[in-house]
């Protein structure tokens, strides 16, 4: 007894003598991130649909053993998030009430730095029609080399403003009646998705203005089965999931959208089995040229937001499913990161990321981006 | 609806080891809410679909409903008007299925449904008015799925913030107010 006495005395003599004392550390202190964004990172947008009015994007990185939480943008009531790929910057449309849930409303676009993670300018959106949705990447997109951002409105008249990124001011708004939501396509354009199964296509010019409109006749059946409003993008052809099991590729690297031919996600016993798309952001893809789907078993009318049990990867040269990563907790939502060693981040019915190594197929952490509250239904990897 | 049984008993167990006082199903609301605003999820289904048929949800006061010919709770997800309902019910939160809460705005442009009253069994047109201008209520999250359309066909999607329109477009809760018959009847 004695020895041990001593010998722990000893101990922590030597420890007092081992380590200096602690320098006062200095106040204040904020950490600032790298200007780029790593290839593991990922943008989480949490809806909040407990207090709407308080909607923000987490950025993990979710490659890391620590540190995965690196900080975190607010982007207001239905913010709508996008980053850039071609400046250090990241963007959120959002709306205000002037005395949080009433009073006068304000529209903006924040400019947020990488780095610092502050609002370095904001554009107001005058038109205050901003559409208000569950997270929707479709509603709020880039295009000609990030030149211009547009903004999907809804009131429920459609329409879509143009803001100039380089001049940081608002050029114009397009009226696209019957139609919704935001496909770069082309050089300076976009298409966008109609209730009748058509999509029409819109060139602008340099001032934001319409420079050719065209319309895609109807090409699918919005009743029998619909297309998913989410995509994978990869060289410029959107890859649309249908409801029923199906994939519809669109041609978008032209001014005019162009259909392709449709394949069978299916083999005719998974058919029989009734395997379907489902949850929120059912689908990603990686440029290598593979596409990853959550899938779930025995669907029905109804059940295309239901989530997925499994997640199905193609090869979209072969439209030939290569792989199935079985999900540990059931999954809402999907993204790929896209570097060379890829990460399948899934947010899974607890409301948390799982990360699967795509290799192996196994589930290598669970990140919370903030307890029960949580909505994350919208991933974005860095591009 | 597998995956909900074990989401359920997880969260149950949980909830028991950690004495919170939260209920299941206001955590399960949690996760999903909306408004005509929240995607329908599993888990959603599951605070209102995946109960059994008529249940309460718990801290939530039944309210019988007296008339005969409009059967049912509105108080519960399985009250016949809410076929095509997405969000907390206003029955919950100070207003009625057909009346929203003191204070609020009852939003002018709606989605509507056909829902098929099991006591005459006619189908009634059903326009699913929002209520508007303070904070979500929280109370009753209810979501039915079926014919829901992605965003483009908009007036048969449930993921859309349904109080456009209103002065201030913050969600409170959902109503089912009946605007006739269907020819279907």
């Amino acid at each position: 007894m004695v020895s041990k006495k001593i010998l722990l005395l000893s101990s922590l003599l030597f420890c007092s003598v081992g380590h200096a004392e602690l320098p006062n550390d200095t106040v204040p202190k904020v950490l600032t991130l790298p200007q780029e964004h790593g290839e593991s990172w990922l943008y989480v947008q949490d809806m909040n649909f407990w207090g709407m009015t308080e909607g923000k994007v987490i950025i993990l990185d979710i490659a890391s053993a620590s540190h995965n939480y690196k900080g975190q943008v607010s982007t207001g009531f239905f913010g709508s998030f996008i980053p850039s790929t071609q400046r250090n910057e990241m963007y959120s449309a959002e709306t205000y009430y002037a005395r949080g849930t009433r009073g006068a409303r304000t529209d903006v676009l924040s400019i947020w730095d990488n780095a610092t993670l502050t609002v370095t300018n904001e554009i107001e959106l005058p038109h205050k029609k901003r559409a208000q949705t569950v997270s929707e990447k479709n509603a709020t997109q880039l295009i000609d080399d990030d030149k211009y951002l547009l903004v999907f409105n809804f009131t429920p008249a459609t329409s879509v403003s143009v803001v100039d990124m380089l001049e940081h001011k608002v050029l114009s708004e397009i009226d696209i009646p019957g139609c919704s939501l935001i496909y770069p396509s082309g050089k300076r354009g976009f298409s966008t998705l109609c209730a009748d199964g058509s999509m029409l296509s819109i060139q602008l010019d340099e001032k934001g203005t319409v420079a050719s409109e065209t319309r895609v006749p109807s090409f699918f059946n919005v009743d029998e089965d619909p297309l998913f409003e989410k995509y994978a993008r990869i060289t410029d052809i959107g890859y649309f999931p249908t409801f029923h099991g199906y994939m519809q590729p669109v041609d978008l690297s032209g001014a005019v959208a162009k259909p392709l031919e449709k394949w069978d996600l299916l083999t005719p016993s998974e058919r029989e089995q009734n395997w379907r798309p489902g949850g929120w952001q059912i689908i990603s893809g990686h440029p290598d040229g593979q596409v990853f789907i959550l899938m779930h078993k025995d669907g029905v009318n109804g059940s295309h937001k239901d989530g997925g049990t499994e997640v199905w990867v193609y090869d979209i040269k072969q439209h030939k499913k290569v792989k199935t990563i079985p999900l540990n907790t059931h999954g809402i939502s999907l993204e790929v990161t896209k570097g060379n060693k890829p990460l399948l981040a899934v947010t899974n019915a607890n409301m948390m990321i799982d990360v699967y190594n795509i290799q192996n197929a196994e589930l290598q952490r669970t990140l919370s981006i903030g307890g029960d509250n949580a909505n994350p239904f919208t991933l974005t990897a860095v591009e | 609806m597998k995956w909900f049984d074990k989401f359920f008993e997880t969260r149950t167990r949980n909830i028991a080891r950690t004495s919170s006082r939260r209920s299941f199903l206001s955590n399960v609301g949690k996760a999903v809410v909306g408004v005509s605003v929240i995607p329908a999820l599993p888990v959603a289904k599951a605070a209102g679909g995946g109960a059994s048929a008529g249940a309460h949800y718990p801290g939530v006061s039944p309210q019988p409903n007296t008339n005969e010919g409009d059967p049912g709770d509105p108080t519960t997800c399985e009250y016949w008007r809410y076929c095509g309902i997405d969000g907390f019910l206003c029955s919950c939160c100070g207003g009625s299925q057909s009346a929203c809460p003191p204070g609020t705005e009852m939003s002018p442009i709606t989605w509507i449904g056909t829902c098929l009253n099991p006591a005459d069994n006619k189908h009634y047109i059903i326009s699913y008015n929002d209520c508007c201008g303070k904070a979500a209520c929280g109370r009753c999250f209810c979501n039915r799925n079926e014919d829901d359309t992605p965003m483009y066909r908009a007036f048969s999607n449930n993921d859309t913030n349904w109080c456009v329109g209103a002065s201030s477009e913050t969600y409170v809760c959902s109503t089912a107010v009946i605007l006739g018959t269907s020819i279907e009847s």
